[in-house]
C-alpha cells in the first residue's frame, strides 16, 4: 500500500531513524522513493538519535583476543539445543526414550506407585513369593530401575539359582530400533567371557519385552562403597583398576566400547572381592557410528566421560580408558576429577579444563600410579595409554613394585633376626607411664598419619659438602619398620637402604634408636615427657637412648629426608611403621667451561654443527679430525660437551608398552626402565673414538703379539654360535672360528665371542704398545658419541625407515653379523653405533641418578658391565641410542664385541668444580 | 524486503530458536567476555564465566522476553557480575588454601560496573551491524553507513553509489529499522 500523503517533518524524522514499523513504514518507503517534496524535507530533518550517534561514535574496543572471542562464541553455540537437565552422575543415554521413560529415578517415598507401573507388564505370579513371571523366570523382587530398564531379582526354576533379570521397559521396547539394539548389545556382551565382566546367562524376549538374565551378584557397587568410605586405599584402587582394565581389555578385544565406566557400574563381589563391570547399556561396537546414535549428542555419565564423549564426537575404546582414569582419580582422592556445578559445567570442564595434578591433590600416592592416572585423563586420546591391556600391565608393574618393596624389607628383617643375633627375650623396661598397655589408638605408632606435620626447623644447617652426596640420590621411598618385638636385636640394622650416594640405616639396639645418615639430623621427641632425642648425623654413627613410649619423629625438611609418619611407638606387641624417604634437593651442578678452548658441543646440535665441533677441537689440538693408530684403526675426534643421557619418563612408558605389545626379548624389556631417569651429563674431556667396532683382523694382531687366550678359550664351554640350526654354546665357537652364521666371517667382521675382560686386555696391550692410552669408552661417552647431538631414538631420528640406512638390525631370530662400516655413519662419522654387535663399555652397570653428572664413570658396585648399541638380531627398539645392555665381564657371545677410545696426549686436564653448590 | 522483522528475543521462541540462539551468542559472547576479562578474570576463567552466563541465559531467556518491565541490560550485567564474583570467590578460596600470604585482592567486579550504558549500546549496535550486514544489499548497507557514519550528504552518496537521493534515505531507514527490530528489548 502506497500513501500519497507526505509524512510531516517529525514523522519523516522518525521514519528515517527506522523507528516506524510494519505497513506504515513500508508505505512511507514507497512514497519517499518517488516524492521530491519528501526528499526536500528529508534533507532538512536531522534524523539523528542515540542509535545513529552510537554508530557514528565507532565501535568500542573490547577486551579479548580474536582467538578467545571465537572460542567463547563456538562454545556458547554448543549450548543449544539444551541438554536435558540431568545430574552429572547420571547416565545420558542415546536410546530414543519417550518423555515418561526418562524421568529421574523414583524417590524412595513415591517408589511404590512407580514400581507397580514397572512390573505390570510381567505375567502374573504363579507361586507365593513371586511378584510375577517373565520367560521361564520367577521374578522375586524389584531391585531398581533406570531410564530404559528395570532390574529384578529372579529365580531360574530349572537350575534353582538366583539371577538378576534386566528387563527393558515396555515404553522403551515399543521402539523397534531400541529393541534391536538392546538385543545386539546383549549378544555382544555375551560374547565376552571374562572374570571382570558380568556374565550373561540368557538373552531373551517374552511378551514382547527383551530381557537379559545375569548372575545375581552379592556384594556392592563401587558407588555404594565410595559413599561409605569416601576414598579407598591405594592397594585396593590398584587392584580394582587392574581388574576393570582387564575387563575392558577383553571387551575392547571384541570390539566393544562400554562408554559408561563409573563407580555405579563397577561391582565388588562379596566373597571373592573380584571386580565386575556391569551395565553394558551404552555399549558400542567399535566403528559402528551409524544409525543408532544422534550425532553430536553427549552419551555417557558427565562426571566420568571423556572429552570426546562430552563433545559428542565419535569415540573409540580410549574413551573407556579416560573414564577408568576418572574412576581411579575418584577412588584415590575422594572426588571426581571434574566436579562442581551442573551437568553443563562438568561437560565443559571435562573438555576444556586442565586437571589439578594428582601429586598435588594426593601426595601420598605412588608417583608412577599418579602418573598413570593422569595419562588416562589426557584430553587428547592420543596421549592416553593406547590400550586397556597396556594399563593392566602398568598397574601390575606398580603393584608388584610396591610388593617388592615390602618383601625386601621383610627380608632385611629376617636377615637381621637370623644371622647376627643371639635370641634373647625382649627386654621389658618400664620407662613411661603405662608401658604394658598397647599404644593408644589414633596416635599410635602404627597409625599412618598422613597429615604431614611441619617438621620443626632444626638449628643445625647441614653443610652442603656433606649433604651433596646424598642430594644426588634419586628419590627413594622406603618403609622403615620399627618392630618392637625385634628390639632385642641389639646392634643390628633393622633397615638399611643403600644408594650410590649414601646409606640410610635405621636400627634398634636394645632400646636405642640408631640412625645413620651422613650429614643428617633426626630428632625424636617423646610425646609424653617431651624429651627430645636428637640424632646428630654429622658423625658417621650416633646412638641415643630411646625408652619405650610414644615418639614424634622430626626430620629436617630442608635436607631432603622426609617422613609422613611423624609418630611411632616403641612398645611390645605392636608394629610401628615409619616411612622415610629422600627427596633429591635441586642441585645445580654447573660446569664452567674453560674459555681457552672451542665452544663445547651442547646437545642438541645438527650434523653440520657436530662436524664443526670436531673440526674446531681437532684444530685446537693440532691434529686431524680423523687419525689412524699403529694397527690401522681409524679414530675421530669427539668434542667435549653436554647432553641428556637416557630416556625421559614418557618415552620409557611408551617403550615399555611398545615392547610388551610386540613381545620383544624379555631381558631387554626389563632393562628399559634402566634408561631413566634422564639426566644431564657433562663430558669435559676431548677424546677420539674408533669409527668401527674392533675387527677380527685387529684382534688377531693382539693375539699374535701376546698369545692371549680369550675367556671363551679358557672356559671349556667356549662361546656361542649356530650349530645345526640351533644357537648354542660350544667350545668350537671362538673369536677366530666360524660361527655358523649365514655368511662367512671375514677379517673385517667385528670380533665377537670376546668378553669385557678380553676387551680390556686388548686395550692394555695397545696402550702399552703405543704409549698412548687406549680404553673402552664410558657408557656416557658412548651415548654422547652415538647421539652426536640428536635427542631422538636413533642418531638418524625416530624413524625406523631411516634407521635401515645406518644400522644392522633384523628382529629375526637367526642372525649374522656384518662387516664393519657397511652402513652409513652418524654425524660424528662413526659406523655401526646402532646394531651389528653389542659394544662393551668400561662402566659397571648401575642406576642413573636424576642429578647432573660430570664425566660419569659408572657405578662403583656390581658385577655387571655395560654393553651398548644393541645387536644385529634385535628389533629397532633395542638398538636405540639410550638402550643399556649389560652382562658379566666374562660372558662371551657371538653378538658381543667392542670399540675403543684413544686418548690425546695433549688433552688438557679439565677444571672440575668443587663438589658444592 | 521483509519489513515485519521479528526481534531476536522473540525469535528465541519460534521454530528458528536454534538459529536465533546462535545469533544471540554471536552478538553477546564478545561483550560478556569483555566484561569478565575486565573483572580481572584470567582468560580461561573468563571464557568459562561467559559460558556460565550463557548457560543461564539459555534457560532464562524464554521467561525474560515476556517481561518488558525488566531492563535486559541491567539483568545481564547483574548475572555477569555475580558469575564473576563466584569465580573470584572460588579462586580466592583455592589461593587461600595453598598460599595464606596471597592477598584477597583479585576481586574487582568494578570492571563490570564501570562499563557504561552507552558503551553497552554501542558495542551491541556495532556488533549487530557487523552480523547483519550480509542481510542487506551492499548498496543499501553502504548508503546507510555512509549517511550515518561519514555524514555525507544524500547527493554525494547517491552519486557514489549510483542511486537516487530518495533511495539513500530509504536505505538508511530500512537498515536502521531492521537494526532496531533486531535489538528490540535488548537495548534497555
Amino acid at each position: 500500500m502506497k500513501t500519497d500523503v507526505c509524512p510531516d517533518h517529525d514523522l519523516l524524522d522518525s521514519h528515517l531513524l527506522g523507528k516506524l514499523h510494519g505497513e506504515q513504514a513500508d508505505s512511507i518507503d514507497q512514497h519517499i522513493e518517488i516524492c521530491d517534496q519528501c526528499l526536500a524535507t528529508a534533507q532538512e530533518v536531522d534524523a539523528t538519535d542515540e542509535l545513529t550517534e552510537g554508530i557514528r561514535a565507532g565501535k568500542p574496543v573490547l577486551h579479548g583476543s580474536e582467538n578467545g572471542i571465537e572460542q567463547v562464541i563456538e562454545r556458547g553455540k554448543l549450548l543449544y539445543p539444551q541438554t536435558k537437565t540431568i545430574e552429572a552422575d547420571e547416565t545420558v543415554s542415546d536410546y530414543h526414550l519417550p518423555q515418561s521413560a526418562n524421568e529421574p529415578k523414583a524417590a524412595i517415598g513415591g517408589a511404590r506407585k512407580n514400581i507397580d507401573s514397572e512390573i505390570d507388564f510381567l505375567a502374573p505370579p504363579e507361586q507365593p513369593g513371586e511378584i510375577g513371571r517373565l520367560g521361564r523366570y520367577r521374578v522375586l523382587e524389584w531391585i531398581g530401575s533406570g531410564g530404559m530398564g528395570v532390574v529384578f531379582r529372579a529365580e531360574d526354576p530349572k537350575l534353582k539359582r538366583q539371577i538378576a533379570l534386566k528387563v527393558m521397559k515396555p515404553v522403551v521396547a515399543a521402539s523397534r530400533s531400541n529393541k534391536k539394539r538392546f538385543r545386539r548389545e546383549a549378544q555382544a556382551q555375551a560374547a565376552v567371557r571374562h572374570d571382570n565382566i558380568v556374565d550373561i546367562y540368557e538373552n531373551g524376549e517374552d511378551l514382547g519385552i527383551p530381557y537379559i538374565a545375569m548372575p545375581f551378584l552379592r556384594g556392592e557397587s563401587l558407588q555404594t562403597r565410595l559413599k561409605r568410605e569416601t576414598k579407598l586405599e591405594q592397594c585396593d584402587v590398584l587392584k580394582i583398576g587392574r581388574e576393570v582394565a582387564a575387563g575392558l581389555a577383553a571387551a575392547h578385544q571384541h570390539g566393544l566400547i562400554h562408554r559408561d565406566i563409573k563407580p555405579d557400574n563397577i561391582w565388588i563381589e562379596e566373597n571373592t572381592g573380584r571386580t565386575k563391570i556391569l551395565d553394558f547399556g551404552l555399549v558400542r561396537t567399535e566403528g559402528d557410528d551409524a544409525g543408532l546414535t544422534q550425532s553430536g549428542m553427549a552419551v555417557g555419565t558427565p562426571k566420568y566421560m571423556a572429552p570426546e564423549q562430552a563433545q559428542g564426537q565419535s569415540v573409540d575404546h580410549r574413551c573407556d580408558l579416560f573414564s577408568l582414569g576418572s574412576v581411579l582419580y575418584h577412588l584415590v582422592t575422594g572426588k571426581t576429577p571434574f566436579s562442581g556445578g551442573n551437568c553443563h559445567a562438568i561437560l565443559r570442564k571435562v573438555s576444556y579444563r586442565s586437571l589439578e595434578p594428582l601429586d598435588a591433590v594426593c601426595p601420598t600416592l605412588n608417583p608412577d600410579f599418579a602418573k598413570l592416572i593422569m595419562r588416562l585423563l589426557e584430553k587428547d586420546r592420543e596421549q592416553r595409554p593406547e590400550t586397556a591391556a597396556e594399563v593392566v600391565r602398568l598397574l601390575t608393574r606398580i603393584e608388584s613394585s610396591l610388593r617388592a618393596n615390602t618383601v625386601q624389607f621383610d627380608e632385611t628383617l629376617e636377615n637381621s633376626a637370623t644371622t647376627n643375633q643371639p635370641v634373647t627375650p625382649p627386654p621389658v623396661i618400664s620407662q613411661t607411664a603405662k608401658p604394658s598397655e598397647p599404644p593408644t589408638s589414633g596416635n599410635g605408632g602404627h597409625d599412618n598419619n598422613y597429615d604431614p606435620q611441619p617438621a620443626s626447623p632444626l638449628p643445625n644447617p647441614v653443610t652442603e659438602t656433606t649433604w651433596c652426596g646424598i642430594a644426588k640420590t634419586f628419590a627413594v621411598m622406603a618403609a622403615v619398620l620399627l618392630v618392637p618385638s625385634l628390639i632385642y636385636l641389639a646392634g643390628n640394622a633393622l633397615f638399611r637402604l643403600a644408594t650410590p650416594d649414601g646409606t640410610l640405616v635405621v636400627s634398634v639396639t636394645g632400646d636405642d634408636f640408631v640412625t645413620t645418615v651422613k650429614g643428617k639430623k633426626v630428632t625424636i621427641e617423646n610425646t609424653l615427657t617431651h624429651d627430645k632425642y636428637t640424632v646428630d648425623l654429622l658423625s658417621p654413627e650416633q646412638t641415643k637412648k630411646l625408652p619405650r613410649g610414644e615418639y614424634k619423629l622430626l626430620l629436617t625438611v630442608s635436607s631432603g629426608l622426609k617422613t609422613r609418619t611423624d609418630r611411632f611407638t616403641i612398645t611390645g606387641g605392636k608394629n610401628a611403621k615409619v616411612e622415610v624417604w629422600w627427596e633429591p634437593k635441586a642441585t645445580k651442578v654447573e660446569y664452567v667451561w674453560p674459555k681457552d678452548q672451542p665452544a663445547p658441543a651442547i646437545a642438541p646440535f645438527t650434523a653440520e654443527q657436530a662436524k664443526e665441533h670436531q673440526t674446531a677441537y681437532a684444530k685446537h689440538l693440532g691434529v686431524p679430525v680423523e687419525t689412524t693408530n699403529s694397527i690401522g684403526m681409524k679414530f675421530r675426534v669427539i668434542p667435549p660437551g653436554e647432553f641428556r643421557m637416557g630416556s625421559g619418563e614418557g618415552e620409557i612408558l611408551k617403550l615399555v608398552a611398545e615392547a610388551k605389545e610386540q613381545d620383544f626379548d624379555n631381558w631387554l624389556d626389563k632393562s628399559i626402565p634402566d634408561e631413566g631417569p634422564q639426566h644431564k651429563v657433562v663430558l669435559t674431556k676431548i677424546f677420539s673414538l674408533a669409527i668401527h667396532e674392533v675387527t677380527r683382523s685387529q684382534f688377531r694382531r693382539f693375539v699374535e703379539a701376546t698369545g692371549y687366550k680369550t675367556d671363551a678359550e679358557k672356559d671349556k664351554r667356549g662361546g656361542f654360535g649356530w650349530k645345526d640350526g640351533n644357537w648354542v654354546r660350544d667350545p668350537k665357537f671362538l673369536w677366530n672360528t666360524d660361527l655358523g652364521f649365514e655368511t662367512e666371517q671375514t677379517d673385517d667382521h667385528p670380533v665377537v665371542n670376546v668378553t669385557w675382560n678380553d676387551s680390556v686386555a686388548f686395550c692394555c696391550w695397545l696402550s702399552k704398545k703405543e704409549g698412548v692410552t687406549s680404553r673402552l669408552p664410558t657408557e656416557a661417552e658412548w651415548e654422547f658419541a652415538c647421539r652426536a647431538g640428536s635427542l631422538t631414538r636413533f642418531s638418524c631420528g625416530n624413524e625406523i625407515s631411516l634407521l635401515k640406512w645406518s644400522a644392522w638390525y633384523t628382529g629375526a631370530s637367526r642372525h649374522t653379523t656384518n662387516e664393519v662400516g657397511t652402513k652409513a655413519a652418524n654425524a660424528f662419522g662413526l659406523f655401526d653405533m646402532h646394531g651389528n654387535v653389542w659394544e662393551w663399555c668400561a662402566d659397571r652397570h648401575g642406576p642413573y641418578t636424576r642429578a647432573t653428572v660430570i664425566d660419569p664413570a659408572g657405578s662403583s658396585q656390581g658385577e655387571m658391565r655395560v654393553m651398548r648399541g644393541g645387536a644385529v638380531f634385535l628389533h629397532p627398539t633395542s638398538v636405540r641410542s639410550a638402550v643399556r645392555g649389560y652382562n658379566t665381564p666374562n660372558s662371551p657371545n657371538d653378538n658381543f664385541g667392542f670399540r675403543i677410545v684413544r686418548s690425546f696426549q695433549k688433552a688438557k686436564p679439565a677444571t672440575i668444580p668443587s663438589d658444592t653448590d | 524486503m521483509d519489513s515485519t522483522s521479528v526481534s531476536l528475543l522473540r525469535r528465541l521462541h519460534t521454530d528458528e530458536k536454534e538459529i536465533a540462539w546462535k545469533r544471540f551468542v554471536e552478538l553477546y559472547a564478545p561483550l560478556i567476555y569483555h566484561w569478565t576479562l575486565r573483572a580481572g578474570l584470567s582468560d580461561d576463567d573468563a571464557a568459562d564465566c561467559v559460558q556460565d552466563v550463557l548457560t543461564l541465559l539459555v534457560d532464562k531467556l524464554p521467561t525474560f522476553a515476556y517481561d518488558p518491565k525488566k531492563s535486559f541490560r541491567a539483568w545481564l550485567r547483574t548475572v555477569t557480575v555475580n558469575k564473576c564474583r563466584e569465580t573470584h570467590r572460588r579462586n580466592a578460596t583455592v589461593a587461600k588454601s595453598t598460599d595464606p600470604l596471597k592477598p584477597d585482592d583479585a576481586v574487582s567486579p568494578d570492571g563490570v560496573e564501570g562499563f557504561t550504558d552507552q558503551e553497552y549500546q554501542r558495542s551491541l549496535v556495532h556488533r549487530a551491524l557487523e552480523l547483519m550486514q550480509r542481510e542487506f544489499e551492499p548498496n543499501t548497507w553502504q548508503a546507510c553507513w555512509k549517511h550515518v557514519v561519514s555524514g555525507d550528504s544524500a547527493s554525494v552518496i547517491a552519486q557514489q553509489l549510483g542511486m537516487t537521493r530518495n533511495a539513500v534515505y530509504v536505505a538508511k531507514s530500512r537498515v536502521l529499522r531492521r537494526l532496531r527490530d533486531e535489538l528490540d528489548g535488548l537495548m534497555d
